[in-house]
């Protein structure tokens, strides 16, 4: 039996070159490591034309140069295996870029056949590429359009493999000339190198040559550890007189002209339908990232975006908050009487700390769904990547980069990962400052707090409330940047910089919701661990008394230790104007997490003002049955007014100019029920009102309260990745800071709110 | 000498005299070059120090996720200048 002749596939990164070589060996296949090397090695047989083929899928690189382990072993592969032939696989959307390999294969000298891969991609795009015309241009070496995936073109490439292994001798493609004085040099070495019968066999001398003047490492390395100085020199020579003649080092006159060779090999053959070289996207972007323009588009955005959070979330918000509220702890309930622990602590930690709590957190999944659903929306569209583009202006008048915006951005989700994503910022002075002023961006854990008191306190409006609060997250980590930039760190003027954008497409909902879901996850984690332990330890705080004559589980809770613990603090929230220890205790608890603020505030408010199930609510309760029945007839209506509030955005949006008032949509014609306040809602007004001394007074210590959560640490997690990043001093600078900021803000508000006669 | 004018120079000269930031697409028209052709240019000089690419997903370490943490969206390359009185890149923290 004939050994089998190899071949082997090469080309870039993403060029769908696997998929060609799935296709051609189909389970044929043998996965290892190149020898030495940590980089996985992909052979496999293949029968075509009635031969046996060993094919190697060498890994994606973009040059044969040795800048990666890569590039070493595809270039090693070609040039000490021998392949028959090799398939060098291009992008037949992006050929200019992806030729680039192809040609540095041809110097090798080895015969080739040239597959422009994801050729439906192309079509897609209405670029056509006259395949015909360009084997002309090449000496007639194959070129073959194929889809991988779909194994379309994959007869013309095996055919086209067994022609260029047949054994019959082939015209190879002309060579790059590279123009004097490159030319003379490649001729000098290239004499050199032949010789010499061990380098001419081993190298092809015209590549070696031309590889010794691109100055690479590895072969001069190689080269100078087998003993050949005088060529190293002459090499060194050579590309110290092209310096000197040109201004220019080899390489980069090198690579020029391979570039100079793809654009006239493609030169008539590829045609885009956007003749001018301006895409779609490119024309789009001239509006939506105009300098002028571009800044209300991206704010209109967010505004739509906390819209649709609040009122979308809000119909399956209400459901849940109903669920656990009622169903979920009548059944708590009936469990422990069932094991008769109904009437002990026990009953308590679970009904009044753990539902209450965790559960008081989880009514916000809703919400962090939603807004996590528009965030993705806008992250697969491409236009985040631009908002860095668009708000470079911005970021550039407080002497900030563009590229800043990028992790405040981040920020919108969680800070921890944000003071991370500053890691892309080469200027330490602005990675220090840019995590700096990351912690005021609202993360979604404080999103349930606005969303509670937005609902409360201002209803219909509450949508308002918080863009507002977002907006004003933005203004003061802007006015901070600018302050510190004049002060902490003297100003140096950004680096202007190149962006990549990906083109704008429609969001894809498969990776919309796996995104959205995968945040909302991490929420879920959060509740689940840290939220259920700050409940634990809350309830236990709240359940032993210090004063008074309480006793365990049985203490009025502003006689308990955590009671006691905020009551020592209120005083000096007091200036805010909600200088309450309920209030006070529930930012303590923020402290650890933003969620533990809403989490806290159910246990502590809604037992304030006497919520819970008595005997006599459960003699009244409906049963189990009635139950699942009611679930899920107010499930059916929350999806309903969900998608009724989704369809109410457009209309809402439109209602901002001042001479539009289009009506919304009411399909359940719930009228002002639609209004209804949750239990913690309720009592968070009275108590508001009750410490403020008024009912508009304490709509106003409401909003001071919020913007107190928005500016302060936003939790220990953060506090940890600052510390792990910039050291401990730094966080001490950063809590004191937030915490004064924070505290400033509240209070202008509230008192700034008084002079003005609101109250 | 005879300066040899390129392509590849033009590239990095855009980068040097640039004053405000541009998009791969918008320098790819203003060079008349094909924004693939351009991005394989940028990488030369990305490859040889003069430019540098930044917005690869970093790396968080706090919950473990590391770089497939859902809050890091995929943040987009870009590329600017390396100048010649660059402070030294930050120690990484995370191996030491």
């Amino acid at each position: 039996m004939p050994t089998p002749q190899t071949i082997a596939l090469a080309g870039n990164p993403n060029v769908g070159k696997s998929t060609l070589f799935n296709a051609l060996t189909g389970e044929r296949q043998h996965v290892g490591n190149w020898p030495g090397k940590t980089v996985e090695k992909m052979a496999g047989i293949a029968q075509i034309g009635g031969r046996t083929f060993t094919v190697i899928d060498l890994p994606g690189t973009y040059s044969l140069n040795a800048y990666s382990s890569e590039e070493i072993i595809a270039r090693d592969f070609i040039i000490n295996e021998h392949p028959s032939a090799i398939v060098a696989v291009a992008d037949a959307a992006n050929l200019e870029r992806t030729l680039y390999l192809a040609v540095q294969v041809l110097e090798l000298g080895v015969p080739v056949v040239l597959a422009l891969n994801m050729a439906d991609t192309a079509q897609q795009r209405g670029i056509t590429i006259d395949t015909a015309a360009l084997s002309a241009r090449l000496n007639g070496l194959p070129v073959v359009a194929t889809v991988g995936s779909r194994a379309v073109g994959l007869d013309s490439l095996k055919k086209a493999i067994c022609t260029q292994t047949d054994g019959t001798p082939r015209l190879l493609p002309t060579p790059v000339d590279y123009g004097q004085p490159l030319e003379s040099e490649i001729a000098a070495l290239q004499v050199q190198i032949e010789a010499d019968p061990i380098l001419s066999h081993q190298f092809r001398p015209r590549w070696l040559a031309i590889k010794l003047l691109e100055n690479d490492e590895d072969l001069h390395a190689r080269l100078s550890g087998a003993g050949y100085h005088a060529l190293i020199e002459a090499a060194r020579a050579a590309m110290a007189r092209i310096a000197a003649q040109t201004g220019e080092d080899a390489e980069t006159l090198i690579t020029d002209r391979r570039y100079q060779v793809i654009a006239g090999l493609l030169r008539g053959i590829v045609t885009r339908p956007d003749g001018d070289g301006e895409t779609r996207s490119d024309r789009a972007d001239r509006i939506i990232t105009h300098p002028i323009w571009g800044v209300p588009i991206f704010l209109l955005l967010m505004w739509i975006v906390f819209q649709f959070t609040a009122y979308v979330s809000a119909p399956f918000l209400d459901w849940i908050d109903a669920l656990v509220g009622g169903p979920l702890t009548r059944w708590a309930l009936a469990a422990l009487d069932a094991v008769r622990l109904g009437d002990t602590w026990l009953a308590a930690l679970v009904v009044d700390g753990i539902i209450a709590g965790v559960g008081g957190v989880l009514v916000f999944v809703p919400v962090l769904i939603f807004l996590y659903l528009a965030l993705a929306v806008l992250e697969d569209s491409g236009y985040m990547a631009r908002s860095a583009f668009v708000m470079d202006r911005v970021m550039r008048s407080i002497g900030l980069h563009g590229k800043s915006f990028l992790p405040l951005i981040v920020g919108f989700g969680c800070t921890v990962p944000a003071i991370y994503a500053t890691r892309t910022l080469e200027d330490e002075d602005d990675r220090k400052l840019t995590a700096f002023i990351t912690t005021f961006m609202s993360c979604g854990a404080r999103l349930p707090v606005y969303v509670v008191f937005g609902a409360a306190f201002f209803g219909a409006k509450s949508g308002n409330l918080i863009f507002g609060l977002y907006l004003l997250g933005i203004v003061i980590a802007l006015l901070t940047g600018f302050a510190m930039k004049r002060t902490v760190y003297r100003h140096k003027p950004p680096q202007p910089f190149v962006l990549e954008l990906p083109p704008y497409h429609i969001p894809i909902m498969r990776n919309v919701w796996r995104q959205a879901w995968q945040r909302t996850q991490q929420f879920l984690r959060n509740a689940a661990t840290i939220i259920l332990a700050a409940t634990i330890i809350i309830w236990f705080m709240l359940a032993l008394p210090v004063r008074g004559e309480g006793t365990f589980n049985d203490v009025p809770t502003g006689d308990s230790l955590f009671g006691s613990v905020s009551r020592a603090l209120a005083p000096a929230f007091a200036p805010a104007g909600f200088g309450s220890w309920e209030a006070a205790g529930s930012l303590i608890t923020g402290f650890v997490a933003k969620e533990a603020v809403v989490s806290t505030m159910s246990q502590i408010y809604v037992e304030e003002v006497g919520e819970g199930t008595s005997a006599e609510d459960e003699a009244d309760s409906p049963g189990f049955v009635d139950d699942l029945r009611e679930i899920a007839r107010s499930f059916g209506e929350a999806a309903i007014l969900t998608v009724q509030e989704t369809a109410n955005i457009a209309p809402r949006t439109a209602n901002l100019l001042p001479v539009v008032n289009v009506g919304l949509g009411d399909w359940l014609d719930r009228g002002e029920d639609a209004e209804e306040l949750t239990s913690l809602q309720s009592a968070l007004t009275t108590s508001f009102a009750r410490t403020a001394c008024s009912a508009e007074r304490g709509k106003l210590a409401a909003v001071a309260f919020n913007v107190f959560v928005l500016l302060y640490v936003p939790c220990m997690a953060t506090v940890a990745a600052m510390r792990h990043e910039f050291g401990g001093r730094w966080v001490f600078y950063q809590v004191t800071y937030t915490l004064l900021v924070a505290w400033l803000a509240a209070t202008v508000v509230y008192q700034g709110g008084l002079l003005l006669g609101i109250g | 000498m005879t300066a040899v004018p390129t392509t590849l120079r033009q590239v990095l000269q855009a980068f040097e005299e640039a004053r405000a930031p541009c998009t791969l697409s918008q320098l790819a028209h203003e060079l008349d070059i094909p924004p693939g052709m351009l991005e394989g240019m940028i990488d030369h000089w990305v490859r040889k120090g003069r430019l540098r690419e930044t917005g690869s997903s970093p790396a968080c370490t706090t919950c473990g996720q590391g770089a497939s943490c859902p809050f890091i969206a995929k943040m987009p390359r870009s590329f600017e200048l390396v100048t010649d009185d660059e402070d030294a890149p930050p120690p990484c923290r995370c191996c030491g």
